[in-house]
Order: structure tokens, then sequence, then C-alpha cells
């Protein structure tokens, strides 16, 4: 009896190409860690992903969390204690803690799905027309993902296709911006004034942004190589199907 | 005749199929041979059998942690967070590149195509349609093109 719900690799929808894939479980915590929702979104589990992002963002501003790293990492640990708000910094924890255990655990899963799902070898077809959009696979350069989310955080994620995902990205590194008064600082350090350019940094919004980029950049890198994986399998199954058997007379 | 043509996976290869297909020559006289590269070997885990491409997953990650931890002691040294966040992207990255490149290095001999033929098609066709045909491969990027004497003759 053939199945008609048969899982396959990837589905096509209007967001863009949804897919499973082998993780390194152990990579997928570390994400996590750099940012919750991190891990998630790097196994296409975008909603609560973005829920977990949006978390982290608004407890980790209510509880002081960056400016106690800050602290933290300078020595001064007093003043990391006293800055902390424990009415948030508890229960932060708890969910900074599941949510990397939750990608792990489910990056190892997920392993195992593509595995199951790989030998069924079912891929569906590589292009998905709908009325406000038109998404397909496509062969990627990994690298030009890499450079887009250099220059603007969530570019990347418009080269792959994942336009929800790239605007959320590019909204947010405008509020980060605004608020951590980078580009501002940036001027200052280009005009040789190191110590305003220091001051009008405000730490807090400033310390999401290396983890944002550096997560825009890799999430952005390894969708594409995982798209062009995708691409490869999907066209040799088609066109193995429809040319892969003709007999032709090659010897005289 | 036969005619044999090497391809890198795109798009075009399946154009220059239709073409062919819908204006010379019929599906069963055209056969397509999908080419393995060599497996990945046991020791190289990651997600591609590249292995600067898996040294540059580690190196991105190394590179985000140690940002953070620039940005945050940058605001006590004189440099100031943005130079220093700067800095431990450089050390960061090349730690965690050079320990995976380092580590895998000897599970792999690279010698690597820059395009790899990845598809190998062959088409039988008569005389009058092998010059047509030869046109559409190298319009659709063929990577090499060759051809052998009609076996009857």
């Amino acid at each position: 009896m053939i199945n008609q719900n048969q899982p396959s690799l990837y589905k096509i929808s209007i967001f863009g190409i949804t897919h499973l894939q082998q993780h390194n479980p152990i990579m997928v915590a570390w994400w996590s860690a750099v940012f919750p929702g991190f891990g998630h979104y790097l196994l296409n589990q975008y909603l609560r992903a973005t829920l977990l992002t949006l978390s982290e963002v608004t407890i980790n501003t209510l509880a002081h969390i960056n400016e106690a790293m800050i602290y933290s990492f300078c020595g001064k640990f007093e003043m990391a204690t006293s800055v902390i708000e424990p009415r948030w910094a508890f229960g932060y924890l708890v969910i900074y803690m599941i949510s990397i255990w939750d990608s792990y655990r489910s990056a190892v899963y997920q392993k195992k799905l593509y595995h199951l799902t790989k030998l069924q070898n079912i891929t569906p077809p590589r292009i998905g027309i709908f009325s406000s959009e038109i998404q397909y696979l496509e062969r990627k350069k990994p690298i030009v993902g890499v450079l887009y989310s250099f220059f603007f955080p969530g570019l990347g994620q418009i080269y792959i296709h994942r336009f929800g995902l790239a605007f959320y990205a590019i909204f947010w590194w405008w509020v980060y911006l605004t608020l951590s008064g980078l580009h501002e600082s940036l001027l200052s350090l280009v005009l040789g004034d190191l110590h305003k350019s220091t001051t009008i940094l405000n730490p807090h919004w400033l310390l999401f942004m290396p983890s944002v980029m550096g997560g825009s950049i890799y999430h952005a890198y390894i969708t594409a190589v995982e798209h062009n994986k995708l691409y490869r399998l999907s066209q040799r199954n088609e066109l193995t199907k429809r040319y892969g058997s003709n007999k032709l007379r090659i010897l005289p | 005749m036969n005619l044999f043509a090497t391809f890198e996976q795109s798009i075009d290869i399946e154009q220059a199929l239709a073409e062919i297909e819908s204006s010379l020559i019929s599906r069963d006289q055209i056969l397509v041979v999908y080419m393995d590269n060599e497996p990945s070997p046991e020791k190289l885990t990651g997600r591609t059998r590249e292995i600067h491409s898996n040294a540059f997953e580690v190196g991105m990650a190394c590179a985000t942690g140690s940002a953070v931890i620039g940005a945050c002691i940058g605001f006590v040294l004189v440099w100031g967070p943005i130079i220093w966040g700067l800095i431990c992207v450089l050390i960061g990255f090349t730690i965690g590149y050079s320990v995976y490149y380092f580590l895998k290095k000897d599970s792999v001999h690279t010698r690597r195509l820059k395009k790899e033929p990845e598809v190998l098609v062959i088409i039988q066709c008569t005389e009058i349609h092998v010059h047509p045909i030869r046109e559409i491969l190298w319009k659709y990027r063929a990577l090499t093109v060759g051809q052998t004497e009609d076996p009857s003759s």
C-alpha cells in the first residue's frame, strides 16, 4: 500500500525550503548557548526559534544579563552581582539551559529522521509557485550568503530564500544598531577619537550583536550547503528516472 | 553516432536535455549517468566532504564566542570593545579553523577540481544531428564533449 504521506527530506512552502539535515548535535547546542533560539533555527524549527529569541531579548534586558557578563569577564564580580536582577535571572537561567538541552536532543533525533527519510529516497519537485511568491531549490554559493550576512545580518537569509527570517533579522539589527550606537562609535573610531567611541556605546545592546551576526552568517552558510545537497539529490532522482534506463548501443 | 558530454549539476543540463529532446531526437536515445565522488573518509565527520568547508563552520562558531568575550573585556581596555571584538574574531576563527584542519587533514588527500564532471550524458543520433546537438551542449555549459563513430559502419 502506498502511503500518501510518505515523508521527504524537504518541503517547499511560501516561506522557503524547510528540510531535514544531519547536524552535529554539539554544534547545535553551541549555537543555542550563543543565543537561545539559534539552535532551533538551524533545525528549521522556525516558529519556536523565533519565540525563543524574543524571550531571550526581553528577559535578558529585564535581568541585566549582558551587563553582568561584561562585569564578570572584566573581573568585577561584585558589580556583576549587584547589577543582576534576581526576579528575572533565575527564570532566565532555566530557559537558557533547557533551550540548549532541547536543541541538542532534537538534533540527535533529526539525525535519525534524516537517515530514515533519505533511505526512502522520495524527492518532491524543486519549485513551488504560490500566489505571492515563487520558491525553488537552486545551486548556491555558500560564501555569497556569508558575505551578505556579514554586511548586514539578515541579507544572507534573503540569499537562501528565507525572507521571513531575513526581515526579522534585519529589523532586529536596526534595533541593535540604534540602541547600541555602534555606527556612531565606529565613526568616532575612524576619526581617531578612541575615548568617545567607547563611551557612546551602550554595552547591553552591543553585546547581542556579535552573536546575531555570527549566527546569521553560520545559518546562511550551512543552509546554502544543504540546499546544494538537496538540489543534487533531487535532480539525480528526476533525471535518472527519465533517462537512466534507456538502452543505447554504444559498442560497435 | 554517439555523443558524450559531461556536466556539473545545475539547471543548465536540464535545459540542454529538454531542448535536444523537444527539437531533435527522442527521449529513448538519451542516457544520463550520475557519477559519484570517492566516498568521504570515515574520519572526516562533518557536513561535507570538503575539509575547508567543515573547518570554516568550526571557525565561525569559535569566532562568535570569542567576539562576545572580546567585546566584554574591550570595555576596560584601551582600544575599546569594537577593536578588541574584531581582534578576538580573528583569533577565535583561526583557532577553530586550524584545530579542525590539523586534526582531520591526514584523513583527506585533497585534489579537488574546480568544476567536477558530476553527470555523464550519452546521446545516440544520426550524423545530421551531431552538429546542432553539440552546439546545444556547449551552449548549456557542458564541461567536455566527445563522440564515437556510428557502430554499424
